[in-house]
């Protein structure tokens, strides 16, 4: 499934008082056209779990990031700050697509490595992998009860196919206005 | 010069200016913080590294509550890339910093009020708080040797 379509499904599957934190400039655009008021876009794409971490520790909300795998395995210090924390609202989707999608499609390391689910479980996190959720229209519906009903800190890991969907908005809201927006969203 | 008592320190910039989340990579300057740091007043996550520790603080002062880094100066060089976020997003952040003999803070990547002692560390302190609050803006505090006890 391609990576646009599982964003879309995902954010479906969360709550309303739930927190989506993406980074990197495609990848916020393709969650820009399901925007909701918990959503809040990263331009750059450094340590944004770790960000996410931070949001997470002081609310109670669930808060999901999402990720590339390239971004992943070069915040894996961020895993481990994560797993110590024992938050249990912090999740991160790990969008796997084996290539760096928004560089030109080289591949990255992820799928080189010989365990990166064993490296993420050895912190002391729970990992997940939802590719079979997103295989067919039957097992999407699942994805609803299943998002609901996790507790962190946890992994998942989604494979999705390569390439990115064309013509897209860019965040048409400004830094300070998703800032405002998303401290409100927390503070309700 | 006289030295500020760490507790004195916590306790009015924890209690009367509202700093509760603090996240840093421990250094030896800032010790005697360190050592009395007091989780009824304040909230301290230890972080793997400086940019960490600022992320950290971010997400925090994302949410609305106060929040700061404890670093040495010579680290300050690493979140130089990574503050970018805190100036597009206006999400500030008090940065407690030591600065030893040898290593000077860079005063080019935020602004710093030098110079604390005792007599004068809680009217610089509430001018920090005061400049943060208002402007969204991060501000440095420097440390130096022998200030702290």
């Amino acid at each position: 499934m391609k990576r646009f379509t599982v964003v879309k499904e995902f954010l479906n599957a969360l709550g309303d008082s739930d927190v989506a934190i993406f980074s990197g400039k495609e990848l916020n655009k393709e969650a820009f056209e399901y925007d909701r008021e918990g959503n809040f876009y990263v331009a750059d794409n450094e340590l944004t779990m770790a960000l996410a971490l931070g949001v997470a520790i002081s609310t109670d909300k669930k808060v999901f990031v999402f990720c590339n795998d390239c971004d992943f395995i070069r915040d894996l210090s961020s895993i481990v700050q994560m797993s110590i924390s024992k938050c249990r609202n912090i999740f991160c989707v790990i969008l796997n697509s084996g290539i760096y999608q928004e560089e030109g499609g080289q591949p990255t390391l992820l799928n080189s490595m010989y365990s990166p689910k064993g490296i993420v479980f050895n912190t002391g996190m729970i990992v997940h992998d939802f590719t079979p959720l997103f295989k067919n229209k039957t097992s999407l519906k699942e994805l609803k009860n299943t998002v609901r009903g996790l507790k962190g800190p946890l992994s998942v890991f989604i494979g999705v196919d390569k390439g990115l969907k064309k013509d897209l908005n860019d965040v048409n809201i400004s830094e300070t206005d998703l800032r405002k927006r998303i401290s409100s969203f927390i503070i309700e | 010069m006289e030295v500020i008592k760490a507790k004195d320190f916590w306790s009015y910039l924890c209690v009367d200016l509202g700093h509760r989340f603090f996240s840093g990579v421990p250094c030896k300057g800032l010790k005697p913080l360190y050592d009395v740091m007091d989780s009824e007043i304040m909230y301290y996550v230890p972080a793997i590294d400086e940019r960490i520790a600022l992320r950290l603080a971010s997400g925090v002062a994302l949410s609305g509550d106060k929040a700061g880094v404890l670093l040495h100066a010579s680290y300050m060089e690493n979140i130089k890339n990574i503050i970018r976020f805190n100036v597009a997003y206006e999400v500030p952040i008090l940065f407690i910093v030591y600065e030893d003999r040898d290593i000077i803070a860079p005063y080019n990547i935020v602004k710093a009020e030098v110079g604390l002692d005792n007599s004068n560390f809680k009217k610089v302190l509430k001018r920090v708080d005061n400049y943060i609050t208002k402007n969204g803006k991060s501000r440095m505090l420097v440390i130096t040797e022998g200030v702290l006890g």
